[in-house]
């Protein structure tokens, strides 16, 4: 979490997108970063966008509810519907 | 009770065993052949519970957690976790989605995603005398018996 507020005290982003790509297995601990982030963005006037997550982590992003705050992007799936 | 088949564990309150305890209720529930999500389910639903031992349960001490998983009857899988520690007064209160004791590095979402994951949850809870978390899911067999 003091990583997380470190990046964004230095970088201080307009928006930020948090990349799961990478990740195999998320808990509730997960969301309380991605809910950190989001907080910290929205007191800046920034958006907040979660890319691909793999199953199971979207699983526990629909199971918190967390879609009501922060867009879930999946980019093949978003690109097919551009099309 | 009948039960099929049966695994206990036993581990210190230690952040590490996290993915220990879900790998081997995983490995463990796998005899009943799961699906991905299944198995995802299954794990999620034991860190879950785990972590809130970890960071609840003994905030300043390492302390016991024990998990025994048992096969019971129509294939279902029910899973016990339990510690020692400090306990909880409300546990109504403690399952209210988004409420946490543990400040912002926590969500609050623990009891939820238990309860969205499994068939069923029950937790027990007395303060000084810790916590128990039963949790329950039925899991089809897919494949033919020999």
């Amino acid at each position: 979490m003091r990583e997380i507020d470190a990046i964004l005290d230095r970088m201080l982003p307009v928006d930020c997108a948090i990349d799961l790509s990478g990740l195999s297995f998320m808990d509730s601990s997960g969301i309380a970063l991605i809910l950190r982030i989001y907080r910290r963005m929205q007191l800046a006037g920034g958006r907040t966008v979660v890319i691909n997550p793999a199953a199971q982590p979207l699983r526990v992003l629909d199971a918190s509810g967390i879609a009501n705050l922060v867009r879930i992007v999946t980019t093949v799936k978003e690109r097919a519907n551009e099309v | 009770m009948k039960f099929e088949n049966y695994l206990k564990l036993e581990f210190p309150s230690k952040s590490s065993n996290e993915a220990l305890a879900r790998s081997m209720v995983g490995v463990f529930a796998s005899q009943l052949d799961p699906s991905m999500e299944e198995l995802g389910d299954l794990k999620t639903a034991v860190s879950e519970a785990v972590t809130n031992a970890i960071v609840h349960a003994y905030p300043n001490t390492l302390g016991r957690i024990s998990i025994r998983c048992r096969i019971l009857e129509e294939n279902r899988l029910e899973i016990v976790i339990r510690d020692w520690g400090v306990g909880m007064a409300d546990v109504e209160q403690a399952r209210q989605p988004l409420f946490t004791t543990g400040g912002e590095e926590r969500s609050g979402m623990g009891f939820t995603i238990m309860e969205s994951f499994m068939d069923s949850l029950t937790v027990k809870s007395r303060p000084g005398a810790g916590t128990t978390v039963v949790m329950k899911r039925r899991l089809p067999r897919r494949r033919v018996e020999r």
